[in-house]
């Protein structure tokens, strides 16, 4: 009768996810062997177009990733710095990523696995620790060099757990330590977040004043964590709105070094200089084209500030904007390269407006009022994120608009002054500056507003720019 | 015959004088508007005036909601007072707990003439006293896990969708993969590629195939929801969020066809 039973459940739609649930039960109790074993006895027939009505409104939900820590296989002083190094470092960049939702340690067992013979799937997938995937591995010193195997398994199926699993040598030192752990995040976040390209490897340049002279700015470069900011330049003048080129082979920014505010195109490979004209007036805010072959500028060289685009070299000079009023702030569509966003006062404040490459269809995008600025298209061309103040008495915040639908959203409220927020080449993240611990620092969130983090600390940091 | 104008004849002698009551009226009426401009002009002296660059219009609309259509980020989960709708859902609930009965139970006050019921008879007593077991399959309520199973079903901003990915066992194999590229679609569907007046559509189903490197090719239409917008907005989502991550490594085929059903609703 029991079998009877059992067989007449088995019919209709549930059928394979019962038997499939039994599998991974089983698998879960008695570990991989047990699991292969038990897909051979019982024949999975090939799947149809079966579906389940589950009714689970559930959007796309976070995927749940335990990180158990690296455990060091000698007692070496510099190996444990450098593993603990690489734990704190994989452990932030996968919270960062935006796609995650970390589990915490205080759940997981005692006795972390080091390779895939001792890990016991129930342990994982079964409360308090209820994960999805499952990252381990092992840190040792081999022929003086860093070697670091690492995992990632999905323990919640125990046929095929093995996701990704790499071996990594590395220098022993801090800097290749702490980069083994980005380039092993980037892997998991490329692979379980449908292909996108990780951000753990990216810098974001900026603006600072922490040499401590007034007036006087350098410009800066960090890793997108905060770690290691280092200045570009030491010119001693005042140095903005540095722009990274779509190859991170060169930086455009605006500086006062040879006495006029001009465009500067630094090369990051040979660190000199690149040659571009000097164009009298004010000339600032470069922006790059997406294909790194055209630079947008505001320009005076007219007698009132315009919107120009030339080479990177300065040849074949261009006007586009033509109008009494300020126009500064070009940002190229990075999926298109089609379209150029601007600031403009020529309604009385300043507000965004949108053209085509060749300076037609002008349009203004933010009809709210108020005083619009710093446009910064998302990689995919479909949000802009720029900062506003809404009313006179208020403050600027950073919000987001969807283009096609003007729908706007705000990011940023009732913390100090937000500006200038620029994109993560993944489209997941915003960096921008922001007053709200009393000085301006630099500020990164995920682009839903969530998550901020402080990345700054020293002196006024401002105008960040997310490398490509 | 003359035409005579007709004044009405008001008698004069009895009317009251207005003269005092209207001088006392007036007298009321400036001061009151004395008074509300003195008071417009303190509470109101310094605000800008109307039509300034400050005012904010009415075309533009905030949220504050944390969802942003485009941005490839998970949605926030969306609880639906439904069964299933749990953390980890299993197959079959255990039987929720019976309350206690009364300590004493009101009992049912009796009539005069009452009509018992005939004692149903028992055919078979075995039927009835067969205890129903749980299969041996059975999967107890919260523990069950998410179900690998060929289609999985998921629900973005614009309705919902399902998944199948081909034939054979890479649904099961590789559920990570099928989750990323579920939850890639799920944020490149957007609700403004669609006309607001819509509220539902058919289901539309569309296939295409998943190469090694990860780009899809041969996206098509296998079948339509009859509404034009809905169908070009599901094929954007898959056009946008083309090239997907590279096929699982340890999978021997050079390609993935995969079924995708977008269920439309607001």
């Amino acid at each position: 009768m029991a079998l009877m039973n059992q067989r007449s459940l088995l019919v209709g739609p549930a059928n394979r996810t019962a038997r499939a649930a039994v599998l991974c039960s089983l698998c879960g109790r008695l570990g991989l062997t047990a699991a292969i074993a038990a897909a051979f006895l019982i024949p999975v027939p090939p799947v149809q177009g079966q579906q389940i009505t589950t009714g689970i409104n559930r959007g796309a939900p976070s995927i749940r990733i335990a990180v158990a820590e690296f455990p060091a296989q000698s007692s070496d002083a510099n190996l444990t710095a450098l593993t603990q190094e690489f734990n704190s470092v994989l452990w932030n960049d996968l919270d960062n990523a935006g796609i995650f939702e970390l589990v915490s340690r205080s759940f997981y067992p005692l006795k972390p696995p080091v390779g895939p013979a001792d890990l016991v799937f129930d342990q994982w997938a079964n409360p308090p620790v209820s994960t999805q995937m499952l990252v381990f591995g092992k840190t040792e010193i081999s022929n003086s060099n860093l070697v670091i195997t690492a995992y990632l398994y999905d323990v919640k199926n125990p046929g095929s757990p093995s996701v990704l699993a790499k071996r990594f040598v590395a220098t022993p030192d801090e800097i290749s330590s702490r980069e083994t752990a980005h380039r092993f995040a980037n892997e998991i976040v490329q692979t379980l977040g449908g292909g996108a390209p990780g951000i753990a490897l990216t810098k974001i340049v900026f603006v600072s004043n922490r040499s401590g002279r007034t007036g006087r700015s350098e410009i800066y470069v960090m890793d997108y964590d905060g770690f290691n900011p280092h200045p570009i330049t030491s010119y001693g003048s005042l140095s903005l709105t540095p722009r990274w080129s779509p190859d991170n082979g060169r930086l455009a920014f605006m500086s006062y070094v040879s006495g006029n505010p001009e465009i500067v195109v630094y090369s990051l490979e040979s660190h000199h200089l690149l040659p571009f004209p000097h164009l009298s007036g004010m000339n600032t805010t470069p922006a790059w084209s997406p294909d790194g072959k055209k630079l947008a500028f505001s320009s005076s060289l007219g007698g009132d500030s315009e919107i120009y685009v030339a080479n990177p070299d300065g040849s074949d000079l261009q006007r586009l904007t033509f109008s009494p009023s300020v126009d500064i702030s070009p940002a190229w569509n990075p999926k298109t390269g089609n379209e150029i966003a601007f600031v403009s006062d020529r309604s009385g404040t300043p507000q965004i407006y949108m053209m085509n490459a060749d300076g037609s269809n002008l349009r203004r995008l933010i009809t709210g009022g108020g005083d619009a600025s710093e446009p910064s298209w998302s990689p995919n061309g479909q949000l802009m994120a720029f900062q506003w103040r809404v009313s006179e008495t208020g403050t600027y915040d950073v919000y987001v608009i969807d283009i096609a639908s003007g729908q706007i959203t705000q990011l940023t409220h009732d913390a100090g002054r937000n500006e200038h927020p620029t994109w993560s080449p993944d489209g997941r993240h915003l960096v921008f500056s922001s007053t709200r611990t009393g000085s301006k620092q630099i500020w990164t969130t995920l682009a839903d507003g969530s998550n901020p983090k402080q990345l700054t600390t020293q002196g006024d940091n401002w105008n960040p720019n997310w490398s490509n | 015959m003359s035409t005579r104008v007709l004044t009405p004849a008001l008698p004069t002698e009895g009317r009251e004088s207005l003269r005092g009551a209207l001088l006392v009226s007036i007298g009321l009426h400036t001061v009151m508007s004395a008074l509300m401009l003195t008071y417009g002009l303190l509470r109101f002296g310094h605000s800008e005036s109307w039509g300034n660059p400050w005012e904010k219009g009415s075309s533009a609309r905030v949220r504050a909601v944390s969802s942003l259509p485009g941005v490839p980020l998970p949605t926030p989960l969306q609880v639906t007072p439904n069964t299933l709708a749990n953390e980890s859902p299993g197959l079959y609930h255990t039987e929720p707990e019976t309350p206690p009965p009364p300590e004493r139970a009101e009992e049912i006050p009796k009539f005069k003439d009452e009509i018992k019921p005939n004692e149903p008879k028992r055919i078979n007593t075995r039927i009835q006293k067969q205890q129903l077991t749980p299969p041996p399959n059975a999967v107890p309520f919260g523990a069950g896990g998410q179900p690998a199973v060929a289609y999985s079903q998921f629900t973005t901003s614009a309705g919902e969708a399902g998944i199948a990915f081909g034939e054979g066992d890479f649904g099961t194999r590789y559920g990570w993969y099928v989750a990323a590229v579920r939850n890639k679609v799920s944020g490149n569907w957007l609700l403004s590629t669609i006309s607001p007046n819509l509220m539902s559509a058919p289901r539309v189903y569309v296939e295409f195939d998943i190469q090694r490197d990860g780009t899809a090719t041969n996206i098509r239409l296998t079948q339509s929801s009859g509404n034009p917008e809905v169908d070009r907005s599901t094929l954007r989502a898959i056009e946008a969020s083309n090239p997907f991550g590279s096929l699982p490594p340890d999978y021997s085929g050079g390609k993935v066809s995969v079924d995708f059903y977008f269920d439309f609703h607001r």
